[in-house]
C-alpha cells in the first residue's frame, strides 16, 4: 500500500483545476412523482455543465443558485428516470415531475472494479436485484431471497435445514472439482462463502471413519451471515464475458453486493420492523401402516428364529397401533421472530446508515434452529469536495443448529432410523423419562432429536474502507483514484454432543461423543484503481480508462477434536477418554493487475469495451506465472419512433476468466499415521486417497461469448431482454482416477473441454401505472445445456457419488456434464439413466399496488431434471414405504409394490430416479399501508406503517416423492447434486410483520 | 491532457512493480513425497518403513470381513449399506463398488515400498547392514501385499510391474502363476537381504512384532509366509522347507506370531472389525460345531470367539443372526500369521504328501489344544478325503474371522458348496473382479473387468 499512497499524493498534487462560483439568481422548485404527485425528497438537482447542485428536502422543495441566463437543471433520483428541464432566464420557480424507472434502464451497473455504465448501454446481461426485491418476504439468507429472480442463476437449497446450505450455479456447470461457487464481493471485499462441515461424520460415518467432518455433514454456507435487510443492490455477473475483470476467481460468476448507505438531506429516517412467523414441515414422507401381527410376522420374522415383533401389535384382533414417528420428530410448528431496525441520514459531508437485526427461528425438529444478530454501521465522509471516504462495518453473530441429517452408515441420523422404523413400534419416552431402544434401527429418532445437540455459532466481522479521490473534475477530463482495503474475519465453532444415554451410544461400547471444531478464516484484500475519463469539448464521446491492482489473501485454519467414551454427561471435550484430532489449513495469496478502456460514442448509443487482467496465485504450481484474461464488448442502441417500440439495443460480449486450483491440490502428499505410538508416513494411510498433483497445475479457463438484444417497448412500459451465450471451459481441473495398481488413485491435473450453451429471456412489464393502481410483472426464463467436448483421459467418475449401482455422475465425452449413469437391464455394464440438469426454469412475479394495498407473489417453475431418491430405496428395503404393501401384478404373480421396486434395484438404477420438475410459490406477500393520518396520530413523526402477511415456499407441486426436489446430500456441488439421502425436511414459513418508518 | 496521462503511466508502473512478488506458500498440512524421494535421511526412511506396516494394515480388517462373508463366517448387516449382503453374499460382485475391494490399499503400499527402496538407494546416511534390513523388511511386506491381491483375484491374475510412471499406461496383468512366483521371489530376495542385515532394525516395529522385532527373528516370519504361499500352490516339499525355517513350534503358544495392532490413540486406527452393531457371526458356526468330551460343551473355539448378540436385526434378504464375534475390541490386534496356522499348515503339507499319520497327528494336536475336543482315534486310518474334511473344520474354527482362511481353503479344495448359502439368493465366489478404474484405461478389457456372478 505504500506505493498506493505515493500515487495518491502524486495525483493530488498534480491536479489543481480552477473553478469559478457562478453568481446570479436563485431558482426554487419542487420535485414530484409524475404518477402519484407525491413529493420526492433527496433528489439530486444540478445545473447542467457545472458542479453546482443541491438535494431536495423531504417535501420535495429545493433552491439552487444559477447564473442569470438560460440554464438547464438535471434531476437525478435513484429509481427514477433522469430529467433535464430548461429554465429560461427570468423564470424563478419550477415544478419537476419524475417518472419511475421501472425498467431500471438508468441504473448504473458495474463494468469494472471501479467503473460502471447505465443499464441501457450495458453490453452484458447483468442480473440486478434491488433492495425491495430482496426483502419482499423475510428470508433467512440472501440466496434464498434470490431464488427464482435471476435468469441463468440456478439457486438450490441442499436441504430444509435452518440457517443456509444453498448453492448457486450460474449458466451451467463450469467446474468439476474446482471451486464451484461464485465469487461474492461485498462493498469491495471478497467475502467467504465457505461451507465448513461441522463434524457429524464422526457420528454418522457417512464417508467412513477416517474423517471427522465431510461434505455430507450438511453444512451451512457462510453467505447466510449477511442481513438481507442491509442490501441495497445485488449485481450478478453470470459468466466470463462480464466477469473477466475479476480474473482467475471469476469463472463461476461474480455476485456484487452493495449495502445501504446514508442519505444526505432531510431528516434522518428510522425504520422498524417486527415479524412473527410460523414454520411447518411442507412434506412428510409417511410410513407403511401395518394391519395386524400376521402382516408383521410375515414382514419381519424369519422362520426358525425367535421373533418378538408380533407382540407389538396387541390391540384387539392383533391389530397394530399407529405412531407417526416422523410427525413427532419433524412436526414442530415453531414460532419465529425477526426484529430489524435502521437509521439512515446525514448531511452533505457526513452520511450514515446503521442497522440491527435480531432473528430467532427455531426449526421443525427439536434442538434445531437458526438465530442471527447483526449490527451494521456504514459511514461516508466527504473531505473537501474531492475526497470521499466510505466505511462499512458489519458484526454478525449467528448460530445454526442443524441436528443430524443426511447420509449415514450408523443408522443414527433422524431419517436414517425413521426409514426402517415401522409405525407400530412405540418409541415415546417411558414414564421415567427414558427412551425405549428402537428394535428396528440402531437409534431411536425421538430420543436423538430430544437429546443430541449440534450447534454452530459464528462470530464474524466484515469491514472495508474505500477512498475515492476525484483528482480532476473538468467537463473534459476527470481523474479518479479509488482505493479499497477490507477484511472478512470469522470464527466458526462447531460443537456436537451425543450424550451417552442415546441408544447408539450405548450400543457402541464407547458411549458419549463430543466433536468440537474451530475455524478461523481471514480474507484480506487491497485494491487500487485509477479511472481517467475524457470527453472532448464536442461531447462526441466519453472514454473511460481504468487501471488497477488487486491483492488478496486467504487464510483458513480448521482444528477439530472428537472425543468418545465420555466421563459424565456434561459434554465437555476434556471428558472424553478416546480422542481423534485434525487440522486443515489453507493459505492462498493472489495478485492481479487489470486495465480497461470503455468508449461511449455516437450520442451515447455505442459502447465499446476492451479489458485485460493478469493474475498470479500461490494456488498454481508455479506461483510466479501470470495468466491473462481478456475481454471485449460492444453494444449499440437503435432508436425507433413507433409507439410500440422505442429502442432496441444489440449487444455482444466476449471474455475469459479463470478458476484457480484449491489449496492443497498443487501438492503430492504423504499422510501420517500413528501405529501404536510408532510414527508412520506413507501414501494412502488412515483411509486417505493417494493423489498425484500435476507438475503444471494452473487455473481453469472459461471463454464466454454472449450476445443478445434488449428492447424497450410501449413507451417504457415494458422491456424484453433476450440473451444467448456459449461458454467453453478449457484446462478443467480434473481429478482423474488412475489405475490403482500404480499406488495412486487419482491425479489432479488440467485438461479437457466442456461447453455450456443457453438462452435467457427477461421480461418486465408495467401493465398499469396509475396513481391508485400500479402493476409490475417480471418473468424470466433460462435454459442451459452442458456438454463435455473432450477429455485428455478416458471417461471417468467424478470423486463424489455412491457408485454405479446406486446411480452416479459420469464424465463422458459427448455427454452432458450432469448425466447420471447406472445399471440397466438394457445395457451391459452401465449406461445413462438420467440427467440432473432441468430442461428449463421460469420465474414469474407480480407486484400489484392498489391504493394502500400491496400484493406480491413469485412463482418458480422448473421443468425436468432428476434426483436420485435413495431415501425411498431405503424405505423399500426395510419394507416400510407408505405404499410398500400395495399389491401389483408382475407377469402373473402378485407382489408388494415396494418389494417389486426393491428387487428391480440396483439392476435397474432408474427405479429410484425421480423427476425434479416443480412449481413452487416461493414468495407471497399481502400488505396494507395504514393511512398516514392514523400513523401520525400515534406518532407525529411517523412516515408510514405497513402490516403484511407473507409466506415462503407455501406450496410445491411436484411429482417428486421425496421430501423436496431441491436436495443435495453432498452439499455444494456443481456435479453430484440431487442425491437424496435422508435430508432435513423442507418447511414452509408464514410471517406477520409490521413495518414502520418515521 | 499531459498530467493525467503521466500519473496514469506512473501509477501503472508502480502497480506492476508491486505485483512482481513471490507468492509461494508451503504445504501446511502434510509432508511431501518428493521430499522423501529427493532428500532421504535415516529418520525419514525409518518413518517410511513404519509407514509400510501402517499401509499393509490399512485394508486388513476389510479383507478379514469380506473374505469372512464369502466364506460364510460372518455377516455385515447394515440397514444403510445393504450391499454387504446383496453384493458380497448374493451377487453379482460389482467392479465399481464392493467387487473392486482389496486392491487399492495393497497397491498403495506396494508403491510405498518402491518409494522406500529408491530412497534407500539414494540415501547417504544409513549403514549398509541397516539398508539391508530395511530392504528385507520392505520386500517381505510387499510380498504380503501382493499375496492379498492374488488371493482375491486368483485366476484373473494381477499387475506386477507397477513401479512405473503413475500417469502413464497401466502395468500389464500378469497371470496367477506369475504373481504367485513374484510373491515367492520377493520373499526369497527379502530372505537374502535379512541375512545380510545387522542385529537390529533401524526402525521401530510395534508391539505386534514383539517377538520378531530384529532381522534374525523376522526371517522366521518371512519363511512362515512362504510356507503359507507354497501350500496355496500345492508345492509340498518347498512348503515344508520354508515351514522348517519358520517359527512353528508345538511347544509354544498357539498365539505366538505377528499381529496388526490397533489402538484408540489419536491418529491410530481402532480395529474396524470391532463393530457389534453391524458385524454378526453366522449361527451356522454354532450349529456345525463339534462338542467337547462331555458331549454337551461346544468346541472351545466357539465358546471363546462367539457370543450372543444384543440385538437380532430384521432379516435382510433372509440374513440375520443372534450371534456376534467376541474376537475384537477397539484395540484388539488382527493376526498376520501365527503358530496355530503353521501347525495346521504342517498337517496340510503332510496330507498333501500322503503322510496321513503326520497329518492326523497335527490335526489331533489342534483339536486337543485349541478346541478342547477329544482326539479322533485312528484318524490316520481314514481316507485322505475325510482327513481333509477334519482339517478344514479345524482351520475354519482355529482361524475363524481372522484372515478369510476358510474361504481360501474351501476354494482351494473346491468345497465352497459344503457351506449353506444363508441369503435368499446366496451365491459363492472364487474370485473378485478388478476395480473399474483398473480396467478403464485397458483395451481390450482383460477378463476380470466384468461383474462376477457367483455359483
Amino acid at each position: 500500500m505504500r506505493h498506493v499512497s505515493v500515487l495518491v499524493a502524486f495525483v493530488c498534487l498534480g491536479a489543481v483545476p480552477s473553478r469559478a462560483v457562478a453568481q446570479g439568481r436563485t431558482i426554487t422548485g419542487h420535485v414530484t412523482d409524475a404518477v402519484s404527485s407525491a413529493p420526492l425528497g433527496r433528489a439530486q438537482v444540478s445545473l447542467r455543465g457545472t458542479e453546482t447542485g443541491t438535494l431536495t428536502k423531504d417535501d420535495g422543495s429545493f433552491a439552487i443558485t444559477a447564473p442569470a441566463g438560460d440554464v438547464a437543471l438535471v434531476v437525478h433520483l435513484i429509481g427514477y428516470r433522469r430529467r433535464e428541464v430548461a429554465v429560461p432566464a427570468g423564470q424563478q420557480a419550477v415544478t419537476i415531475e419524475l417518472e419511475r424507472d421501472v425498467l431500471r434502464l438508468e441504473a448504473v451497473v458495474v463494468t469494472g472494479q471501479a467503473t460502471g455504465q447505465e443499464r441501457r448501454n450495458l453490453a452484458n446481461a447483468v442480473g440486478t436485484v434491488s433492495a425491495e426485491q430482496v426483502n419482499q418476504v423475510p428470508a433467512q439468507d440472501v440466496e434464498q431471497a434470490l431464488q427464482g429472480k435471476i435468469s441463468g442463476a440456478d439457486i438450490e437449497s441442499n436441504s430444509g435445514a435452518p440457517g443456509g446450505g444453498i448453492q448457486v450455479r450460474m449458466r451451467g456447470v463450469t467446474s468439476i472439482i474446482g471451486n464451484s461457487q461464485p465469487l461474492f464481493v461485498l462493498d469491495g471485499v471478497v467475502v467467504s462463502n465457505d461451507a465448513i462441515p461441522g463434524g457429524t461424520n464422526f457420528i454418522t460415518q457417512a464417508e467412513g471413519p477416517q474423517s471427522i467432518a465431510t461434505v455430507e455433514d450438511n453444512p451451512a454456507n457462510r453467505l447466510a451471515d449477511l442481513n438481507p435487510g442491509d442490501i441495497e443492490s445485488i449485481e450478478v455477473l453470470k459468466g466470463a464475458s462480464a466477469s473477466a475483470i475479476y480474473g482467475s476467481k471469476a469463472s463461476n460468476g461474480v455476485v456484487i453486493i452493495k449495502t445501504k448507505r446514508g442519505q444526505a438531506g432531510g431528516a434522518p429516517q428510522f425504520e422498524l420492523s417486527q415479524g412473527v412467523g410460523l414454520a411447518a414441515i411442507s412434506h412428510e414422507l409417511g410410513a407403511r401402516l401395518f394391519r395386524d401381527s400376521v402382516e408383521v410376522d410375515s414382514t419381519y420374522c424369519k422362520p426358525g428364529l425367535a421373533c418378538a415383533f408380533q407382540s407389538l401389535c396387541s390391540l384387539s384382533g392383533g391389530r397394530c397401533p399407529v405412531f407417526n414417528q416422523e410427525d413427532v420428530v419433524a412436526g414442530n410448528k415453531p414460532i419465529t421472530s425477526r426484529t430489524t431496525g435502521s437509521i439512515r441520514g446525514g448531511s452533505e459531508t457526513t452520511r450514515y446508515y446503521v442497522s440491527g437485526l435480531w432473528d430467532v427461528e427455531p426449526g421443525i425438529i427439536d434442538n434445531t434452529g437458526y438465530s442471527k444478530h447483526s449490527l451494521r454501521v456504514n459511514v461516508d465522509q466527504l473531505i473537501g469536495s474531492r475526497i470521499d471516504l466510505n466505511f462499512s462495518t458489519n458484526l454478525v453473530h449467528s448460530n445454526s443448529r442443524r441436528g443430524l441429517t443426511n447420509n449415514d452408515n450408523t443408522g443414527t441420523s433422524y431419517y436414517m432410523s425413521l426409514f426402517s422404523t415401522p409405525s407400530f413400534v412405540n418409541l415415546h419416552p417411558l414414564p421415567d423419562g427414558t427412551y425405549p431402544n428402537n428394535p428396528f434401527a440402531p437409534s431411536n429418532p425421538l430420543q436423538t432429536s430430544a437429546l443430541l445437540r449440534n450447534e454452530s455459532p459464528v462470530w464474524r466481522f466484515i469491514g472495508s474502507t474505500t477512498v475515492t479521490v476525484a483528482a480532476i473534475k473538468t467537463p473534459q477530463h476527470s481523474l479518479k483514484f479509488v482505493g479499497t482495503a477490507g477484511s472478512d474475519f470469522f470464527n466458526q465453532k462447531d460443537n456436537i454432543f451425543a450424550p451417552a444415554e442415546l441408544q447408539f451410544e450405548q450400543a457402541s461400547g464407547l458411549p458419549g461423543q463430543v466433536i468440537l471444531s474451530h475455524t478461523n478464516n481471514l480474507n484480506v484484500n487491497v485494491s487500487g484503481n485509477v479511472v481517467y475519463g475524457y470527453t472532448p469539448a464536442s461531447g462526441a464521446l466519453t472514454a473511460t480508462t481504468s487501471v488497477g491492482i488487486d491483492y488478496q489473501k486467504h487464510d483458513q485454519d480448521i482444528t477439530r477434536t472428537a472425543a468418545q467414551n465420555l466421563v459424565g454427561d456434561i459434554g465437555n471435550i476434556a471428558q472424553g477418554t478416546i480422542f481423534a484430532i485434525a487440522e486443515q489449513q489453507q493459505r492462498v495469496r493472489d495478485m492481479g493487475l487489470f486495465a480497461q478502456e470503455e468508449l461511449l460514442a455516437l450520442s451515447q448509443r455505442l459502447l465499446l469495451t476492451l479489458g485485460l487482467r493478469a493474475d498470479q496465485s500461490s494456488a498454481d504450481a508455479d506461483p510466479s506465472k501470470l495468466f491473462y484474461y481478456p475481454k471485449a464488448a460492444a453494444s449499440y442502441r437503435l432508436v425507433f419512433a413507433s409507439p410500440a417500440l422505442q429502442e432496441v439495443k444489440l449487444r455482444a460480449a466476449f471474455g475469459q476468466s479463470g478458476n484457480e486450483p484449491l489449496y492443497g491440490q498443487q501438492f503430492t502428499e504423504l499422510t501420517s499415521a500413528n501405529l501404536g505410538g510408532v510414527p508412520a508416513a506413507g501414501l494412502g494411510l488412515v483411509g486417505t486417497v493417494p493423489t498425484v498433483a500435476a507438475p503444471d497445475l494452473h487455473p481453469e479457463r472459461e471463454r464466454e461469448i454472449e450476445g443478445g438484444l434488449d428492447a424497450t417497448l410501449f413507451g417504457g412500459r415494458a422491456s424484453l431482454s433476450v440473451t444467448g451465450y456459449d461458454k467453453r471451459i478449457t484446462d478443467l481441473l480434473l481429478q482423474r482416477s488412475l489405475p490403482p495398481s500404480s499406488g495412486f488413485q487419482t491425479e489432479i491435473f488440467n485438461g479437457g473441454v466442456m461447453r455450456d450453451r443457453g438462452v435467457e429471456v427477461d421480461l418486465t412489464a408495467v401493465p398499469t401505472q396509475r396513481a391508485d393502481l400500479q402493476w409490475t410483472m417480471n418473468a424470466n426464463f433460462s435454459l442451459d445445456r452442458g456438454k463435455v467436448l473432450s477429455l485428455p483421459v478416458p471417461n471417468f467418475f467424478p470423486p463424489t457419488g455412491f457408485g454405479v449401482d446406486l446411480g452416479t455422475n459420469y464424465i463422458q465425452v459427448g455427454a452432458s456434464s450432469t448425466q447420471l449413469v447406472g445399471n440397466d437391464t438394457l445395457c451391459t455394464s452401465f449406461c445413462k439413466v438420467g440427467d440432473q440438469n432441468p430442461n428449463f426454469r421460469v420465474g414469474f412475479s407480480n407486484d400489484v399496488q392498489y391504493k394502500a394495498a400491496h400484493l406480491y407473489f413469485l412463482l418458480n417453475w422448473q421443468s425436468g431434471g432428476v434426483a436420485d431418491n435413495l431415501t425411498a430405496w431405503l424405505y423399500d428395503l426395510t419394507s416400510n414405504s407408505p405404499d410398500y404393501a400395495t399389491p401389483i401384478k408382475v407377469d402373473t404373480t402378485t407382489m408388494a409394490l415396494g418389494a417389486y421396486r426393491a428387487t428391480t434395484f440396483p439392476a435397474e438404477t432408474k427405479t429410484y430416479l425421480e423427476s425434479t420438475t416443480y412449481l413452487k410459490l416461493r414468495e407471497l406477500t399481502l400488505s396494507i399501508d395504514l393511512p398516514q393520518s392514523l400513523v401520525r396520530r400515534f406518532w407525529s413523526g411517523g412516515r408510514y406503517a405497513r402490516v403484511s402477511v407473507s409466506g415462503r415456499n407455501l406450496f410445491t407441486l411436484t411429482p417428486y416423492k421425496g421430501a423436496d426436489p431441491e436436495v443435495s446430500n453432498f452439499g455444494t456441488q456443481q456435479i453430484a447434486r440431487n442425491f437424496d439421502v435422508s435430508p432435513y425436511p423442507p418447511s414452509r414459513s408464514f410471517w406477520l410483520s409490521v413495518n414502520m418508518g418515521f | 491532457m499531459h498530467r493525467p496521462f503521466l500519473s496514469l503511466v506512473t501509477g501503472a508502473t508502480l502497480l506492476v512493480l508491486v505485483a512482481c512478488k513471490d507468492l509461494m506458500v508451503p504445504d501446511l498440512n502434510n509432508t511431501s513425497l518428493s521430499d522423501l524421494e529427493s532428500n532421504p535421511t535415516a529418520a525419514k526412511i525409518a518413518t517410511a518403513a513404519q509407514g509400510l506396516l501402517a499401509g499393509t494394515r490399512e485394508n486388513v480388517a476389510f479383507y478379514v470381513r469380506d473374505l469372512g462373508i464369502f466364506g460364510r463366517e460372518g455377516f455385515d448387516l447394515e440397514p444403510t449399506e445393504p450391499r454387504t449382503v446383496t453384493q458380497l453374499m448374493e451377487g453379482p460382485l460389482d467392479p465399481g463398488s464392493f467387487g473392486g475391494g482389496q486392491w487399492t490399499a495393497p497397491y498403495a503400499d506396494i508403491r510405498n515400498a518402491h518409494v522406500l527402496l529408491r530412497a534407500l538407494d539414494k540415501d547417504q546416511d544409513m549403514s549398509a547392514p541397516d539398508k539391508e534390513a530395511v530392504r528385507g523388511f520392505a520386500q517381505t511386506i510387499q510380498a504380503l501385499d501382493f499375496l492379498e491381491v492374488i488371493v482375491t483375484r486368483d485366476s484373473f491374475g494381477a499387475p506386477i510391474a507397477v513401479d512405473i510412471d503413475p500417469l502413464g499406461p497401466p502395468a500389464p496383468i500378469a497371470t496367477r502363476a506369475q504373481v504367485y512366483q513374484h510373491v515367492l521371489d520377493l520373499l526369497d530376495s527379502a530372505d537374502t537381504h535379512l541375512r545380510a542385515a545387522g542385529s537390529a532394525f533401524p526402525f521401530r516395529l510395534g508391539v505386534g512384532f514383539a517377538e520378531f522385532s530384529d532381522p534374525a527373528s523376522f526371517l522366521a516370519v518371512n519363511r512362515a509366509l512362504k510356507a503359507r504361499v507354497e501350500v496355496y500352490l500345492d508345492d509340498w516339499p518347498n512348503a515344508l522347507l520354508a515351514l522348517d525355517s519358520s517359527f512353528m513350534d508345538t511347544t509354544k503358544s498357539l498365539r505366538l506370531g505377528v499381529y496388526h495392532t490397533y489402538s484408540t490413540q489419536p491418529k491410530d486406527e481402532k480395529n474396524p472389525n470391532f463393530d457389534p452393531v453391524h458385524l454378526f457371526a453366522n449361527p451356522d458356526l454354532i450349529t456345525r460345531a463339534q462338542v467337547q468330551g462331555d458331549g454337551v460343551t461346544l468346541d472351545q473355539r466357539v465358546l471363546d470367539k462367539i457370543t450372543a448378540s444384543v440385538d437380532t436385526p430384521p432379516p435382510l434378504d433372509g440374513v440375520t443372526s443372534n450371534q456376534q464375534f467376541a474376537l475384537y475390541g477397539p484395540d484388539s490386534s488382527i493376526t498376520l500369521i501365527r503358530n496355530e496356522e503353521l501347525i495346521l499348515l504342517r498337517a496340510e503339507i503332510a496330507l498333501g504328501q500322503s503322510d496321513l499319520t503326520t497329518a492326523a497327528q497335527y490335526v489331533n494336536f489342534i483339536r486337543e489344544h485349541s478346541g478342547k475336543l477329544p482326539r479322533i482315534a485312528n484318524l490316520a486310518a481314514q481316507t485322505p478325503d475325510s482327513i481333509l474334511t477334519e482339517l478344514l473344520y479345524e482351520k475354519r474354527y482355529s482361524l475363524m474371522w481372522e484372515g478369510g482362511h476358510s474361504w481360501i481353503d474351501l476354494r482351494h479344495y473346491n468345497r465352497l458348496l459344503t457351506l449353506s448359502r444363508v441369503a435368499t439368493n446366496g451365491h459363492f465366489y472364487t474370485r473378485m473382479p478388478f476395480p473399474t478404474n483398473e480396467c478403464t484405461p485397458r483395451s481390450p478389457q482383460p477378463p476380470g473387468c466384468a461383474s462376477v456372478n457367483g455359483f
